[in-house]
């Protein structure tokens, strides 16, 4: 009876296994979105619920696979709407292992935690990310240095902004490239701590530009780019404590400030720092060096 | 006690165009040998009468569907009849507005449950959306279909499927993997 029973539950967990999921697409020949999820429904122009390895992906117009968004949770609810002749999530509450990703050329934006909802926004597409919170600002780029026999080669070099975190809201913004393609970017993160802050500090000394590792603990951190010029920045409050390590062993922590704002390239690495405190010349640096055993003392 | 308001009855009938209606309740029969019987081209409504007691006693209609076939075989088994129809085309109904139009090879009505099966070449259409399957049963007491074997559906609004089994409303405006979502 037993054996009967296992070989019972083996087919039904099988045929579960073997379930075709349910898929929407927007287009059925050249798609922009995709949605699906292993049971639930969809009635578009009006609203969709869905469970189980629910996936929601919307692709570049372009037909451009690295041009993507593209969010995964165990349970999702929200509106099919059109916009501008599209169709478009809006209003959607996930639950469930989150996890959110927004790809573009060579930039992509990665957010996960426990529960979030996405909304459409005054042309903005906003996310709000609960529990847990780890996001990621990965960018890619390719830097040309000088060898010591003089040639030069092109280094593919990744510089990766990440954050722990309990909330989080990211906004992105859908626009045409001088390609005409469609490109979907951050507009700007407001992530609320305690939080841990990783980046990547662009370094110019007489060998040339070299990296360095940034980390900062603070309440607050506000990334963001404005408008035209695509100025991208920084600003972490509350709590603040601040490292810099060059990974050789030389680093420096910086104490008695109340905020720090970091001033980004493109590639999100850090040009510029500014420190600010609530009274003068609290700011200050202390530079430490590890030794060959990996402890830390002052210099 | 005697007093209080007479509890609404509700009686049901069923009628079927040119088909006698057939009670649910009717007692088993000795088996019989089936009867078939051969018929031209023709069509069906199918309709179904509420009878709703209160004060008066007030009348409603539902169309279920409406049926046209090019030949039909009627077999009639234990005194209970089936309709098995080829070539059929016709219209599903949804708050007794035509709502879904079907086009198939052959269909059979399902008349003890209000069910009309639709198999060969399946086309359901309903404005520029159509749908696609292998078998499509029209549940006619909730309104929806459900189709089976490699199902696709695709409108102005976008496509869902291949998918095995799906369930759509006679709009063909929703679409779930299961009934529970078209709870009324």
């Amino acid at each position: 009876m037993k054996r009967f029973q296992l070989v019972v539950f083996l087919g039904l967990f099988s045929l579960a296994l073997a379930q075709k999921p349910i898929v929407y697409k927007d287009n059925a020949k050249k798609p922009t979105m995709i949605i699906q999820g292993n049971q639930g429904f969809f009635a578009p122009g009006e609203n969709f619920e869905l469970s189980g390895n629910v996936q929601i992906r919307r692709i570049s117009s372009s037909g451009d696979p690295s041009v993507e968004t593209l969010m995964t949770c165990a349970k999702a609810s929200g509106n099919l709407v059109r916009v501008n002749d599209k169709m478009e999530v809006d209003s959607v509450r996930m639950t469930g292992g989150i996890q959110f990703v927004q790809k573009s050329e060579n930039r992509s934006t990665t957010a996960s935690g426990d529960s979030a909802e996405y909304d459409l926004k005054d042309g903005l597409k906003e996310v709000n990310v609960k529990g847990g919170v780890e996001i990621s600002f990965d960018s890619q780029s390719t830097r040309e240095t000088t060898k010591q026999d003089g040639k030069k080669e092109s280094a593919r070099i990744s510089s990766i902004m990440s954050t722990i975190s309990r909330s989080a809201t990211l906004t992105f913004k859908s626009k045409l490239d001088d390609k005409k393609k469609e490109i979907t970017e951050l507009q700007s993160a407001v992530i609320r701590g305690p939080i841990q802050f990783n980046g990547t500090q662009l370094v110019k000394d007489a060998a040339g530009e070299k990296q360095q590792k940034v980390f900062a603990k603070a309440d607050k951190m506000t990334y963001s780019i404005s408008g035209e010029s695509g100025k991208r920045e920084v600003k972490l409050e509350g709590n603040l404590e601040f490292r810099q390590n060059d990974g050789v062993g030389e680093g420096s922590i910086v104490e008695g400030a109340n905020t720090v704002v970091l001033q980004l390239n493109e590639k999100n690495e850090i040009l510029k720092l500014r420190f600010k405190s609530e009274s003068p010349n609290q700011v200050a640096t202390t530079i430490t060096k590890v030794n060959s055993k990996g402890k830390k003392g002052g210099a | 006690m005697g007093c209080g308001k007479a509890k609404p009855e509700i009686t049901k009938e069923k009628s079927g165009g040119n088909v006698p209606p057939v009670s649910p309740k009717e007692p088993l029969k000795k088996k019989q040998e089936p009867i078939a019987v051969a018929l031209g081209p023709g069509k069906s409504n199918r309709v179904e009468f509420w009878t709703y007691q209160k004060l008066w006693f007030t009348t409603f209609r539902a169309d279920l569907w409406f049926i046209e076939w090019q030949s039909a075989n009627l077999a009639l088994i234990n005194g209970k009849q089936s309709g098995f129809m080829f070539k059929v085309h016709g219209n599903v109904f949804e708050k007794n507005q035509p709502a879904g139009e079907f086009f198939a090879d052959h269909a059979e009505a399902d008349r003890a449950v209000d069910r009309l099966i639709l198999e060969g070449r399946i086309k359901i259409k309903s404005g520029k959306s159509v749908m696609t399957a292998k078998k499509v049963e029209w549940l006619a007491g909730n309104e929806v279909f459900k189709a089976s074997g490699e199902v696709f559906l695709e409108g102005p609004d976008g496509s869902v499927g291949p998918v095995d089994v799906l369930f759509a409303s006679a709009k063909l405006n929703k679409v779930a993997s299961s009934l529970q979502y078209f709870k009324k």
